[in-house]
């Protein structure tokens, strides 16, 4: 499984800025599902509150999470293969101003039918 | 036992380091974020009841580095440095542009859609295809031999085969599938409507409190990688920003290291061990079979296309043409139908421009009516029956070619054909493979009412006995009439065929 990451994280990105994710992989004839189950909590874990959601893989939408001041972000992009798929999860931090915090995060992950993986976004933001 | 033999054998097991603690450390060339990623969540897997299966991209890779192999090594051994078309069809594989790879049938088709101008919209309304297909063993024109004497027959077939090479017979074919809520076998059409139902389920995969266990596990792991990274910078507070995360782990000093060696051996402990648990989850919730005839019936949906095909030729191999078709295609049991009566459960999803999200309780209620609509419809969906229709216009380019040695001199006209077709098929249930029995007759109109062609019926029966991967079809063919003249007033034919189905063609 080369070239596939599990795992990508930011550290200290500036508040305001906003994580972006995004997922492909479903066609004319493959389905994959991508869900997102994460937790937004203070600098000492405390859970505040939970994100969740679905990425359309056959359009690419994008997810928006802006970060918020002292928090930390951990989301779980959960890929669910109804079919066999070429699943890709794409993910960067946008600053407030334009451009990127850090470097974009792209990861390709091709399964067979009924196979689940998670990839796992870690953002922690500046006071 | 001796205490200096225990001794060996416990520094000979600490030593021997079994490669899954090998695994548990940084490497040297690694930063904290490659190292969580590789030790904590690639090693999930190890870590789950069913490990998930690669997927294709690298069998796929494997297969086109043999193809290359085995091309370069026929090559070799026949020592000739002359290219020919099929040369290049490893090639073509690895470029990604070869559509169909199985040229077992003589076909081989290049796929040229990176020509075609491809919007993302919110919801797809059609798909088109354009393909570049050429016959392999392409043949001189067969009135052209029979026109020859019986005598030369051979020998000038065998001569004329020499001047025709792999490209000598091809043809363009573009093809526009419709995609509506109503048609089309289009998954991203109804993305919305699969994925609202199936993602509660996936959500609440798990015993009770396990999402609320690997939620907290998710926060201890940010809340300590957060630490890790700031006791690390404390440890060098002349650092600029971004230096820690940026640094190798053979930059770290070793007690540095040790921080980022025990927070991932903590957490392969936990949050890996939580993800693993949720995934293995939500892999036996979706083995639910509601879920898999859900997506069944997306691909039975009923299809309507239209392709407009050119053929281009060597002279040898026959007159060019162009043609157009349209065709309808459906079964007798598909995603619309469900969709006419789906109950209140499923009404969230009823139509894919508007979908609303559902909760557990209506997902799998929602899930359990397509079981009940798979079950009420168990013998067409067993017998996979369809029916499909088509009308095709066809033009065929005037031909001419002379052979003086032999006295012929052969002059066919430009004519135009209109063939109307309807056909008829389902499986034959043998054993664990199905065989298939498909009918179709057509009807091909002379429009031109030229001498030279005649109007004709024509019926197929084919019956197509599956072994594994492998399809042969036993087709028998009536026509009551010749395509051309040839005296001939009737005409029935047998053919029989080898077909091997790549894995994504499935049935």
């Amino acid at each position: 499984m080369a070239g596939e990451k599990m795992f990508n994280g930011w550290f200290n990105a500036p508040a305001g800025s906003e994580l972006v994710i995004a997922a492909t992989g479903t066609t004319k004839n493959k389905f994959v599902l991508a869900t997102l189950d994460g937790v937004v909590t203070s600098k000492t874990g405390a859970a505040e509150r939970k994100i969740s959601g679905i990425l359309n893989t056959a359009i690419a939408t994008e997810e928006r999470i802006p970060l918020k001041a002292s928090k930390i972000y951990v989301i779980d992009v959960d890929l669910t293969f109804i079919t066999d798929a070429d699943a890709v999860v794409e993910a960067q931090v946008e600053l407030s101003g334009g451009g990127l915090f850090g470097k974009k995060f792209r990861t390709p992950i091709s399964r067979k039918k009924d196979s689940v993986e998670a990839v796992t976004l870690f953002v922690s933001v500046l006071p | 036992m001796r205490l200096s033999s225990c001794v060996l054998i416990l520094g000979g097991l600490f030593f021997a380091n079994p490669a899954w603690s090998q695994g548990e450390g940084c490497n040297p060339d690694e930063t904290i974020v490659d190292c969580v990623d590789r030790v904590v969540f690639r090693a999930i897997p190890e870590l789950r009841k069913s490990t998930p299966a690669a997927g294709k991209s690298s069998t796929a890779a494997a297969n086109t580095e043999a193809a290359v192999k085995n091309q370069a090594g026929a090559a070799a051994s026949t020592g000739q440095a002359n290219s020919t078309f099929t040369d290049l069809l490893p090639w073509f594989n690895m470029l990604g542009l070869l559509s169909d790879d199985d040229a077992s049938d003589g076909t081989i088709a290049l796929d040229l859609n990176f020509l075609l101008l491809r919007n993302r919209k919110d919801l797809v309304s059609h798909d088109s295809q354009l393909q570049w297909a050429f016959n392999l063993k392409p043949q001189p024109f067969e009135p052209l031999i029979a026109a020859l004497p019986e005598d030369v027959q051979a020998d000038r077939k065998k001569a004329l085969q020499e001047k025709i090479d792999d490209t000598a017979d091809s043809e363009l074919q573009y093809t526009m599938s419709v995609v509506t809520d109503g048609l089309g076998r289009d998954f991203r059409r109804h993305f919305n409507q699969l994925a609202n139902l199936i993602a509660p389920i996936v959500a609440e995969a798990g015993a009770p409190g396990d999402n609320q266990l690997r939620g907290e596990a998710q926060a201890r792991f940010g809340a300590g990688l957060q630490k890790l990274h700031e006791d690390l910078v404390k440890m060098r507070p002349g650092d600029a920003d971004g230096a820690v995360a940026a640094r190798t782990m053979a930059e770290f000093r070793s007690d540095e290291k040790k921080l980022v060696d025990d927070f991932v051996k903590a957490q392969r402990a936990d949050v890996a061990v939580a993800i693993a648990k949720h995934l293995d989850a939500v892999g036996a919730a979706i083995k639910n079979p509601n879920i898999k005839a859900l997506a069944n019936l997306v691909l039975l949906q009923p299809q309507l296309t239209f392709s407009l095909n050119r053929q281009i030729r060597n002279e040898l191999v026959g007159p060019e043409a162009w043609g157009a078709k349209v065709t309808f295609e459906r079964s007798f049991v598909d995603f619309n139908r469900f969709l006419k009566d789906p109950g209140d459960e499923c009404s969230g999803i009823r139509n894919s421009s508007s979908v609303t999200p559902l909760s557990l309780d209506a997902a799998k209620s929602c899930l359990k009516k397509v079981g009940d609509y798979v079950a009420a419809n168990a013998e067409d969906l067993e017998n996979e029956s369809r029916w499909k229709a088509s009308l095709e216009y066809k033009q065929v380019d005037s031909w001419q070619y002379a052979l003086p040695d032999d006295g012929v001199a052969m002059d066919r006209p430009k004519y135009d054909r209109v063939v109307a077709s309807a056909g008829f098929g389902r499986a034959v249930p043998r054993s664990a493979a199905k065989d298939r029995v498909d009918f179709e007759a057509s009807y091909d109109s002379n429009i031109d009412s030229d001498d030279n062609y005649k109007s004709r019926l024509v019926a197929t029966l084919t019956y197509t006995r599956r072994f594994g991967d492998m399809d042969i079809p036993f087709s028998i063919v009536y026509a009551n009439k010749s395509e051309f003249l040839e005296g001939v007033d009737k005409q029935i034919g047998l053919h029989v065929g080898v077909k091997f189905r790549g894995v994504e063609k499935g049935k």
